[in-house]
C-alpha cells in the first residue's frame, strides 16, 4: 500500500482538534469580555494647572525632584498625548517621574467648529508661548527644556527658533522637518492632497478621517491581521486588556483645526519650508540657524508615517552645535509604547538631559537676568541664547553625532504594526502612584478663575 | 375614389378635426353660468343686498371669458393646416423620447460590453505584484457616460424666484452622483489585492500539494496569505493610478458634502436656528477680536 502524498488523516485530526480548542477558547473569552477589564489609559495622576481655550496643561510631579528644570512634552495635534502614559510599565511619562523629572505636558483638548480658523502661528506663538512663560514664571526660571513628539516636534522647532532663550534643551521625537522624501506613503498621498478643499468644506480635519487614512497604509495588517490576532488571544485577559488600551488610544483622535492642516500640508508638505527655513509665522520667519541650544533628535527606523528620511536633516540645518541624532529599530508608536524601547528610550532622554541640566546651577535667578537683559537690550535681542558664554563653551561639541541602537532590520510596515500591537503581560511598577507628590517648585502665579483637575487641585485658567 | 373619400373620412387628421367640432359645439352649446343651483352662500342679508348677484355675474363673466378662449382655440385647432402641425408637433415627442432613450441604451450596452468583458476575464491568470491590468476603463466610462448624458439635466438652467434653491438641489443631486462614481471606482480598486491574493495563494497551494508539502495548520496558510495580501497592497497603494483614483475620491467627498450643506442650509432657513454659514461668520469674528484683544493685553502689560 503507498503511503499518500497528502497527510489527510493528520489535517481532520487537527480539525478535530482546533474546533474543540476554539469552543474552550470562545467560552473563556466570553467570561472575559464580560467580566471585569482594567482597560485604563492614562493612569498617572496628574494635576491640570493652566488652561486656556480648549488646551490644558497637565503637571506631573516626582516623588523628588532631581532635576533643576521642567520638562514641557509637546505631542501632536493628531491623537491624544495619552499615549506617553498608556498604561503602567508602559509609560514614558512614568519613566521621567521615577527618575525624578518633573513633566508638563499640553493636552490640545478636542478642535471645535470655533477653532477652525486658529493657525500654526496661534499654537506655537500664543498657546505654547503663554504655557511656556507661564512654567518659567512658576518655576521663576528663566528657560525650561522641551520635548516635542511627530507634528508637536515640528511646533516645537519652530517654537525653539523663534524663541531660543526660553528653551534649554530641545528633544525631537519622530518630528517631520524635511517632506521632501517619498519614503513614506503619506508624504506622497499628502502632497497630493487637495488641502484647500478639505480645509474650506470640512472646517476643521475629521479625526476620523485621518484615522481611516492611517488604516489605509497598510490594510492587511491594521484592518485584518490585528482583529485576527485579538480573536486569537481573546482568552487572554492580559492582551484583552493592552489591545483595548491600545484601540481606545488609536481611536481617540480630535479633529485638526482647518487652517492648521492647510498650512501644514501647504507648507509643509508641499513646499517643504520648514528645514529650509522659508516658513513664516505671522510674518515671522523660522530661521533655524537660530535653533541654538542642544538638540536631541530620536527616530525610528521602521516609520512608515515619519520615515528616518523626513528627520534626519534637522540636525544638519540648526544652529546648534551640540546636536545627536538617534535612530531606534522600531516604528512611530512602537518608540514609545514598546517595551523593548522603554529600556532605551526615556533613560537616553533622561541621561542626555541630565549632563546638560547640571551645567546651569550657576545659571542666575530669574530677577537677576531679567535686570542684565534690560540692561543690554541690543545684545539680547543679536544673541537669543540667554546662557552664559562659559556654559557655552563647555558645552559638549559633538557636531551631529549620529548612533544607532542596533542593526537588525525587518519589513518596515510589518515590524511597526507589530509593535504597535504588541501586548506584553504588564510589568508591575514598584512606585506608589497613587501617592500624592512631593512638591519642590512653588509659587504658582495668581489664576484668573480655576478648574478642578483629574486629581481634584486647582487650576490657572487664561480665559 | 369611393375607397379614398372613405380613408380621407377615416384619417387622423379628419378624425381629430370632426371630433374638435362636436367638442366646440358641446362647450358653445354649454349654458351660460351659473347653473340652476348657482353659488350662493344661502345668507338672506347677502340675498337682500344683491351681493350674490354681483358674485354670480363675475363668476358668469370669468366662465363666458375663459369659453370663448377655449372655443377660440379649438377652432384654431381644427383648421386643417394646423390640425397637421398639432399632429407633427405630436410625433416629435416620441421621436424625442426614442433619441434619448437610444444614447442611454447605447451607454448601457457600452457598459455591459465592459463588464461581460471583465467578467469573462475573470479565470485567466493574474500576474501578481502588478496593477498594469486594472480595468479602470469600465468606470471611466460610465463617468463618460453620467457626464455627457445625464449631469447636463442637472445643469440646466433654472428660471424664476426659486432658481437658487433649485441650483443648489440640483448641485447636490449631481455632487451625489459623482461621488457614488468615485466611491465605487476605488472601492474596486481597494478589492484588487484580495483577488490577486486568493489567486496567488491558490497557485502556492497547488505547488506545495503537488509537492506533497501540505500543512496540517492552518495559520500557517493564513500567514502566508497575508504576506502576500500586504505585499500586493504595498504595490497598489504605492502605484499613481491609486493615488489618482484616492485623490479623485476624496475631492468627490469632500464636493458632495460641500454641495449637501449648502442644499441643507437653505432648509434649515425655514427653522429658527442659525445655519453653519451664519455660525462659521460668527466664529470669525470671535477669533478676530480675540486675537486683537491678546495682542493690546500684551502691549499693556509690556507698558505697566
Amino acid at each position: 500500500m503507498t503511503q499518500p502524498k497528502i497527510a489527510v488523516d493528520l489535517i481532520m485530526k487537527k480539525m478535530a482538534e482546533s474546533t474543540e480548542q476554539s469552543h474552550v477558547k470562545a467560552k473563556r473569552a466570553s467570561e472575559i469580555l464580560l467580566g471585569p477589564l482594567d482597560t485604563e489609559i492614562s493612569p498617572t495622576p496628574y494635576e491640570v494647572v493652566y488652561e486656556e481655550d480648549r488646551i490644558k496643561l497637565k503637571h506631573y510631579m516626582p516623588k523628588e525632584v532631581k532635576y533643576k528644570r521642567p520638562l514641557l512634552v509637546v505631542y501632536a495635534l493628531i491623537n491624544r498625548e495619552t499615549m506617553l502614559d498608556l498604561q503602567e510599565g508602559r509609560s514614558v511619562v512614568q519613566t521621567f517621574l521615577d527618575n525624578g523629572l518633573e513633566v508638563y505636558m499640553i493636552d490640545w483638548g478636542y478642535p471645535t467648529r470655533k477653532d477652525q480658523y486658529l493657525t500654526i502661528d496661534d499654537h506655537v506663538n500664543v498657546y505654547m508661548d503663554n504655557v511656556i512663560d507661564f512654567i518659567r514664571k512658576r518655576h521663576e526660571l528663566e528657560q525650561i527644556h522641551l520635548m516635542g513628539i511627530c507634528m508637536g516636534g515640528a511646533f516645537c522647532v519652530m517654537y525653539s527658533a523663534l524663541h531660543p532663550e526660553k528653551i534649554k534643551n530641545l528633544v525631537t521625537t519622530v518630528t517631520p522637518t524635511n517632506f521632501d522624501t517619498d519614503k513614506g506613503l503619506l508624504h506622497i498621498w499628502m502632497r497630493n492632497t487637495n488641502a484647500d478643499q478639505m480645509a474650506d468644506c470640512y472646517k476643521n480635519m475629521p479625526g476620523d478621517l485621518m484615522n481611516l487614512g492611517f488604516l489605509l497604509l497598510n490594510p492587511a495588517r491594521l484592518i485584518i491581521d490585528k482583529y485576527i490576532s485579538f480573536f486569537e488571544n481573546m482568552d487572554n485577559k492580559g492582551f484583552v486588556e493592552n489591545f483595548i488600551r491600545m484601540e481606545k488610544w488609536i481611536f481617540d483622535s480630535p479633529d485638526v483645526p482647518g487652517e492648521t492642516f492647510r498650512q501644514f500640508i501647504t507648507d509643509c508638505y508641499r513646499e517643504n519650508r520648514l528645514i529650509q527655513s522659508r516658513l513664516e509665522l505671522d510674518g515671522k520667519r523660522v530661521d533655524l540657524k537660530k535653533l541654538t541650544m542642544p538638540l536631541l533628535n530620536i527616530y525610528g527606523k521602521f516609520d512608515h508615517l515619519v520615515p528616518p528620511e523626513a528627520c534626519d536633516k534637522l540636525t544638519k540645518q540648526v544652529g546648534s552645535k551640540d546636536t545627536e541624532d538617534m535612530c531606534l529599530d522600531t516604528g512611530h508608536i512602537g518608540i514609545y509604547v514598546s517595551s523593548k524601547c522603554q529600556k532605551i528610550f526615556g533613560p537616553k532622554i533622561l541621561s542626555w538631559l541630565k549632563e546638560r541640566d547640571q551645567e546651569q546651577k550657576a545659571e542666575q535667578p530669574r530677577a537677576k537676568e531679567k535686570a542684565k537683559a534690560e540692561k543690554k537690550p541690543a545684545e539680547t535681542a543679536t544673541e537669543p541664547d540667554a546662557a552664559p558664554e562659559e556654559t557655552k563653551k563647555s558645552e559638549p561639541k559633538k557636531a551631529a553625532k549620529k548612533s544607532t541602537a542596533s542593526k537588525k532590520t525587518a519589513e518596515p510596515a510589518a515590524k511597526e504594526t507589530k509593535e504597535t500591537e504588541e501586548t506584553e503581560e504588564t510589568e508591575t511598577r514598584a512606585a506608589a502612584k497613587s501617592k500624592k507628590p512631593k512638591r519642590q517648585v512653588a509659587s504658582s502665579s495668581a489664576p484668573k478663575s480655576t478648574s478642578r483637575s483629574k486629581t481634584g487641585k486647582k487650576s490657572a485658567k487664561k480665559s | 375614389m369611393g375607397d379614398q373619400s372613405q380613408n380621407s373620412k377615416t384619417s387622423p387628421e379628419a378624425l381629430f378635426a370632426d371630433w374638435m367640432k362636436t367638442t366646440m359645439s358641446f362647450w358653445e352649446g354649454m349654458p351660460s353660468w351659473p347653473p340652476a343651483a348657482g353659488p350662493s352662500s344661502g345668507n338672506d342679508e347677502d340675498r337682500k343686498e344683491g351681493k350674490t348677484g354681483e358674485t354670480k355675474n363675475r363668476f358668469n363673466r370669468s366662465f363666458e371669458s375663459s369659453q370663448r378662449i377655449l372655443t377660440a382655440m379649438m377652432a384654431a385647432l381644427a383648421e386643417p393646416e394646423n390640425v397637421n402641425a398639432s399632429f407633427k408637433s405630436l410625433e416629435t415627442l416620441p421621436q424625442f423620447m426614442m433619441n434619448l432613450g437610444q444614447q442611454m441604451m447605447d451607454n448601457y450596452l457600452m457598459v455591459q460590453q465592459k463588464m461581460t468583458e471583465r467578467i469573462q476575464r475573470t479565470g485567466e491568470q493574474v500576474p501578481p505584484y502588478s496593477f498594469d491590468d486594472i480595468d479602470r476603463d469600465l468606470f471611466k466610462k460610465f463617468r463618460e457616460m453620467y457626464q455627457t448624458e445625464i449631469q447636463k439635466y442637472f445643469n440646466v438652467p433654472s428660471l424664476g424666484l426659486n432658481r437658487l434653491y433649485q441650483d443648489r438641489y440640483n448641485r447636490f443631486l449631481d455632487k451625489f452622483n459623482l461621488y457614488q462614481t468615485a466611491i465605487n471606482e476605488f472601492l474596486y480598486m481597494f478589492y484588487i489585492p484580495m483577488e490577486k491574493s486568493f489567486s496567488v495563494m491558490q497557485e502556492q497551494m497547488e505547488t506545495l500539494a503537488e509537492k506533497g508539502e501540505f500543512h496540517d495548520d492552518f495559520k500557517a496558510y493564513y500567514n502566508m496569505w497575508i504576506k502576500i495580501l500586504e505585499g500586493h497592497y504595498m504595490t497598489l497603494l504605492k502605484s499613481p493610478e491609486y493615488t489618482e483614483v484616492m485623490t479623485q475620491t476624496i475631492d468627490a467627498l469632500a464636493q458632495y458634502k460641500q454641495a449637501k450643506e449648502d442644499f441643507l442650509a437653505d432648509l434649515l432657513q425655514e427653522f429658527p436656528v442659525p445655519t453653519l454659514k451664519e455660525m462659521d461668520a460668527l466664529y470669525k469674528d470671535i477669533y478676530v477680536l480675540k486675537k486683537r484683544v491678546n495682542d493690546l493685553s500684551k502691549k499693556v502689560e509690556e507698558k505697566t
